[in-house]
């Protein structure tokens, strides 16, 4: 297990200095936050959405019990915007684009064709590692920005059904006790979910070993592994924020 | 004559298996060497081993009297823009088309804007005979295509070297031919220095200045073609023998 900690590492220093290193694969990069932003936003939407509904659902009848159903929009819109939306956007982009990254770069692999770019003189780690770690780092905070409006926007959907709110006074009342820190920190704590992903799946892609089945073998270790990091990194950062963001 | 790559008791073990039991070899500038064997005897290694994809465990390996076992990355990365490596499936990139493919290489040549690049690939394209194919997508072409289209690409930073993997495995008799024409052809033209790795007989009769049989790690054969077919030892002789069945 330590070696494997210390490959990651080594992995990890090799891509970042590679992407801080000429030539910049901008065109790579912009490709790649399409594949990983764009297409991954209407998942996130959707995850976001069904976790609004069911905090609603949820919360209601726990508000009730205690009278202080009044709570309600500002219970969904924190809940929301500090833990729901930034760990689901998580798992939801370590499913999609982990098992993607981790088997396209492991078939590459199994069919020499990152040997072939090494071999032509191009870092693979600069073409290909590099280029979807930034995309997954830079395209995180705004899919968590999706996921977060679609379970407000949901979450107030879901209350306005059982009884009749307005959506300004849903999110007046609920933005009332919430502030920019409640708001910015947990959402730029993705940035460490993206780079988990991104390192983690190009790093299982990359060192593929035994053909088709290696292959996926890395789609899946991806998405284990990454969603496994996201949820122990998240329970350092929770604890970080809380000290730091009080 | 100088010689282009000397490799120098070269070893190379994959745990308990060895694969080269310190190999010594010569290959003069200009000359199409063979290098016959059976499968899994460490042809393929010695390749990737000349362009420093894997380390050898002991020896030396000189191409143009540099030693690539000991250069740093990125003058590796210049001696390896002077070999042009064909692999055994063509390890084309699949997302990218076959012109594309080809101009790959070139994004590191300073002084060549992108359309030059796309004109100097097609330009190499046609040198294959695959000028009509250069917006088609490796998936949408035969093994023999995907070949061609691999040497495209390998010529495509005009190498002082050529090193060819199996060129013409897995191909009928007829496209294997051609194979070995276009290496002939591009030879003549280019008075490149060669190694073709293969166990095809007759491709090795058409292109080989000089011939070498490798068995288990080692070279037990070096000359011309008609003096090895001629050998009484046994190992050569049954290695013609079975090959020439095939």
């Amino acid at each position: 297990m330590f070696e494997w900690f210390g490959e990651v590492a080594q992995f990890t220093y090799r891509a970042f200095r590679a992407a801080i290193t000429r030539p910049y694969e901008f065109r790579e990069l912009i490709r790649q936050m399409d594949e990983i932003g764009s297409r991954s936003a209407f998942l996130v939407m959707l995850a976001g959405a069904a976790m609004g509904v069911v905090l609603s659902l949820e919360t209601r009848s726990t508000l009730i019990r205690f009278g202080a159903k009044s709570s309600l929009p500002a219970v969904i819109i924190i809940s929301t915007i500090t833990e729901s939306g930034p760990i689901i956007t998580g798992l939801v982009v370590s499913g999609r684009v982990g098992a993607g990254i981790g088997a396209a770069l492991g078939s590459m692999k199994v069919t020499d064709q990152i040997d072939a770019m090494e071999a032509s003189g191009i870092n693979p780690h600069g073409y290909l590692a590099a280029p979807r770690i930034l995309a997954c780092i830079l395209m995180l905070p705004l899919l968590t920005l999706a996921a977060d409006f679609s379970g407000v926007f949901m979450g107030w959907v879901a209350t306005t059904l059982a009884e009749p709110t307005s959506l300004a006074l849903f999110i007046t009342s609920g933005l009332k006790r919430v502030t920019f820190h409640d708001f910015i920190p947990p959402t730029l704590k993705t940035v460490v979910f993206g780079g988990i992903i991104g390192i983690v799946s190009s790093f299982q892609g990359m060192r593929v070993t035994g053909g088709t089945e290696g292959v996926g073998r890395a789609a899946t270790s991806s998405v284990v592994l990454s969603s496994l990091f996201i949820i122990l990194s998240d329970v350092v950062l929770v604890r970080f924020i809380l000290e730091f963001f009080p | 004559m100088s010689d282009a790559i000397v490799l120098t008791d070269l070893h190379k073990a994959f745990g308990k298996q060895v694969v080269l039991n310190g190999i010594d070899l010569h290959v003069p500038e200009g000359q199409t060497f063979v290098l016959l064997g059976r499968s899994g005897t460490g042809k393929s290694v010695l390749l990737k081993l000349i362009v420093g994809l894997q380390k050898p465990d002991s020896g030396s390996i000189r191409v143009h009297e540099k030693d690539v076992t000991s250069l740093p990355i990125e003058e590796l990365n210049d001696v390896r823009r002077t070999i042009g490596f064909l692999f055994q499936d063509g390890a084309l990139y699949d997302s990218l088309t076959l012109g594309q493919n080809v101009a790959f290489p070139l994004r590191r040549q300073e002084g060549m804007n992108e359309k030059e690049q796309h004109d100097h690939a097609r330009e190499l394209l046609a040198q294959v005979g695959m000028e009509k194919d250069f917006d088609k997508l490796p998936s949408e072409i035969s093994g023999g295509m995907k070949k061609r289209a691999g040497l495209a690409r390998a010529l495509a930073l005009n190498p002082k070297i050529l090193l060819f993997d199996e060129p013409t495995s897995g191909l009928d008799p007829i496209t294997a031919h051609e194979i070995n024409d276009l290496i002939l052809r591009l030879h003549g033209e280019r008075k490149t220095t060669a190694v073709v790795v293969t166990h095809d007989l007759r491709g090795a009769h058409d292109v080989a200045d000089r011939v070498a049989l490798i068995h288990e790690g080692n070279i037990v054969i070096e000359g011309k073609y008609d003096e090895l077919k001629k050998s009484k030892e046994p190992i050569v002789a049954q290695f013609f023998k079975q090959e020439g069945r095939n």
